[in-house]
């Protein structure tokens, strides 16, 4: 099918009180694609997972996931779609069995051998009321019910907040079984961990106040943007000296330090030339390119852990 | 369980309507799981007083436990998600908020119904005492005088128009504030709406039975429920915190204010008056 | 046999790169020798916790560099010799390595004597643990 998985088309959201959350905000998800999504606190990402999933309305603008608007959609065609979020809460009286049974009603595609691997596998137990499991097991035994289904587009809303490392490798773990299992399924996730994001995101969005602010390939991205550092010999850099393609640089003494987008590979040629410049090109992990684009306070508070505002405004 | 095969087998015919009715069937076993104990606990109590107590002889008990039990179906079912904080989750599952909306008023009002319907056709023919004269012979026998048979059928119109305003305010609410705010709120209004209807039949129209009134009180308890469908159908599906929703909370306190006064006057004239023409 | 593959994701050098260079490693090292099965794509994205793509990528580019052969339905094992390509492309994948060694002594000031050396002693470390085999008719093989 060629239709894009995800499609929104200056989505727009205001709660009452004034606050906009979504700001004319687009984005195209390929099928397959795998994108992560992240961006400080109150910049919209929660409220643009829960538009796309059809929790919320749209004040303007489109928000499709398969082709389809998910407030108008039929159930076969939500049965498509899988939603995990950080706040959710599910049924406390219901057992973890009855939850799996609750689902293999609702989603023609549930995949019960599946699912009883994954309650092995996430360590659950199966007469257990969901009320009565940790926070960490609630949001597992959700995110067993979203994978579960197997679903064509997942959309995860910080599917790992307050997991311990070992429990968010296993999930992202999952993720990429699930990914290497079935090609085709899309996944949107927001989150606050960088890392995760480089294990297995291959695009990379970044949202501030409500708008989609960058876009790109991770790959792309990463084979791109590096660190150079240019190393002079006498005290200063010779005047008006810049880094062709810098995004951003400091100069301390004899040294000029960039974050540049290297549009082509001879592009610091005429650099090297300059005599007695020292080039030398670092590789940069994502959480440096965030920085080195955005500066060190806006990246921290990009990549900062989830802190205990609960989702107002996200 | 549901086994792998069977799964599988879903997965394989993928035909609609297969789907539909297991969707349907789904959240009939969701929604029954989730309110038997409100449910069995009202029928065993109902059973218990007509079949064995026999205290509800004569409409009124009837339509007291009708009552009763109307708000509380209306409030649970229509408002566990809320209260429980599980929008969210149940918002995102595949049924359409129209299906859910449908299922849980199907299960309430059908059980609500069955349970007055037959409760009322027995007390109505002295089932219940001539079933027990076989058995025992007790001071229960006595016929008991007999009444116009619209109050019976208030008994269980009543109940039923009742559960059609509670069903759709607790399906409207956001926060479990609202919830009770509401339900009280949707008692003031039929209860508005059913004794000035009564009140307009028997004074201005002088007609005895209050036959306009029940058919009245149908119409905008359908009309009710219409409305409740679009509005539900239109909810966002976040659990609001508390504080959010202060403003409305206090208006609609205020409003439930007003009129539980203009309930109690209505009372109060009904009252008066039905003494004076039976006089 | 399971190996461990070292991998960080957040270095800044590409996850099917950091894959790609550890199966030459442990080929070179004779740790992985002919015939010798290598993880499948779908367990080594779940043990590494990566997107399959990547390992997709770092395979196929394996694959098409003779390093590794990928047997339909039985998964991907050690491609026979160590050098199954031509000397032409063996200079065109090495040529951009030697570009930057190159640089870099230049900037430090590094003799060329010191510079090959270096590598003389390199070369000799890693044939010592994997025996050069002979050139073979597959080095014609992809030309």
């Amino acid at each position: 099918m060629a239709e894009l998985a995800i499609e929104a088309r200056n989505l727009r959201k205001r709660f009452r009180g004034g606050v906009v959350a979504v700001d004319g905000l687009d984005i195209e998800i390929e099928r397959g694609m795998v994108y992560g999504l992240i961006g400080r606190n109150g910049a919209g990402k929660t409220t643009t997972l829960r538009l796309l999933m059809g929790l919320l309305r749209a004040n303007a603008g489109t928000a499709h996931v398969l082709g389809m608007d998910m407030w108008t959609a039929s159930a076969s065609a939500r049965a498509r779609v899988g939603y995990v979020s950080q706040e959710q809460q599910l049924h406390d009286w219901m057992t973890v069995d009855q939850l799996c049974r609750y689902a293999a009603y609702l989603y023609p595609a549930w995949d019960q051998a599946y699912a009883e691997h994954l309650v092995k596998h996430f360590g659950l137990e199966r007469d257990r009321q969901v009320g009565k499991l940790s926070g960490g097991e609630k949001r597992k035994a959700g995110v067993l019910v979203a994978l579960a289904a197997r679903p064509e587009v997942l959309l995860l809303d910080e599917p790992a907040a307050n997991f311990d490392p070992i429990a968010r490798r296993e999930l992202v773990s999952e993720l990429a079984s699930v990914l290497a299992d079935d090609g085709g399924c899309t996944i949107l996730f927001s989150t606050h961990i960088i890392s995760d994001i480089e294990r297995i995101a291959d695009h990379v969005g970044i949202m501030d106040k409500g708008k989609l602010v960058t876009s790109a390939r991770l790959d792309e991205m990463q084979s791109t943007t590096k660190r150079v550092q240019v190393v002079f010999e006498g005290d200063t850099p010779p005047p008006g000296f810049r880094v062709p393609g810098a995004v951003r640089s400091e100069v301390s003494g004899p040294v000029v330090s960039a974050v540049v987008r290297l549009e082509r590979d001879d592009a610091l040629d005429e650099v090297r030339r300059i005599p007695g410049a020292r080039v030398q090109v670092f590789p940069l992990g994502l959480e440096d390119i965030f920085i080195g684009l955005f500066g060190a306070e806006t990246a921290q508070t990009m990549t900062e852990g989830a802190d205990n505002g609960h989702g107002r405004g996200k | 369980m549901v086994t792998a095969e069977a799964s599988n087998r879903l997965r394989e015919t993928g035909a609609a309507s297969d789907l539909r009715w297991g969707v349907i069937r789904g959240v009939l076993w969701h929604e029954w799981l989730a309110h038997r104990a409100l449910i069995s606990g009202c029928a065993a109590v109902w059973i218990a007083f007509v079949w064995i107590l026999m205290v509800m002889s004569g409409p009124i008990p009837h339509t007291v436990f009708g009552l009763i039990a109307a708000v509380a179906f209306g409030g649970r079912i229509a408002g566990a998600a809320v209260s429980e904080g599980s929008e969210e989750f149940s918002l995102a599952l595949p049924p359409p908020r129209r299906v859910r909306y449908l299922v849980r008023l199907a299960l309430g009002l059908g059980v609500l119904l069955g349970l007055s319907v037959v409760g009322v056709l027995a007390t109505m023919h002295n089932v219940p005492q001539a079933l027990w004269g076989l058995v025992v012979e007790s001071g229960f026998t006595e016929p008991f005088p007999t009444v116009e048979a619209d109050r019976y059928i208030w008994a269980v119109v009543g109940p039923a128009t009742l559960f059609a305003f509670t069903f759709s305010a607790a399906a409207v609410c956001r926060t479990r504030g609202d919830l009770i705010a509401g339900l009280l709120l949707a008692f003031l209004i039929w209860g508005s709406v059913s004794f000035g209807g009564a009140l307009v039949e028997e004074q201005l129209l002088y007609r005895g039975n209050r036959a306009l009134t029940m058919m009245c009180l149908c119409l905008v308890g359908a009309g009710v429920l219409v409305a409740g469908g679009f509005l539900y159908a239109r909810k966002e599906g976040i659990t609001r915190p508390a504080g959010a929703s202060s403003r409305r909370a206090a208006l609609i306190w205020l409003l439930v204010g007003m009129l539980a006064l203009v309930v109690f006057a209505l009372l109060a004239l009904y009252g008066t008056h039905t003494r004076v023409v039976t006089e | 046999m399971i190996l461990h593959f070292q991998m960080n994701p957040s270095s800044g050098v590409p996850v099917y790169r950091q894959i790609m260079d550890q199966v030459k490693y442990y080929i070179a090292s004779g740790t992985l020798r002919y015939g010798d099965h290598i993880p499948s794509i779908r367990e080594l994205a779940r043990s590494l916790a990566v997107n399959p793509t990547t390992i997709i990528k770092a395979y196929s580019e394996l694959e098409h560099e003779g390093v590794i052969e990928m047997r339909h339905g039985k998964g991907a094992f050690v491609a026979d010799s160590g050098r199954p390509l031509s000397p032409a492309r063996q200079e065109a994948a090495l040529r951009p390595q030697a570009r930057q060694l190159a640089v870099e002594a230049g900037q430090m000031g590094a003799t060329e004597n010191l510079v090959v050396r270096v590598v003389k002693e390199e070369l000799e470390q890693v044939n010592r643990s994997a025996p050069t085999p002979e050139p073979t008719d597959k080095e014609k093989r992809d030309g």
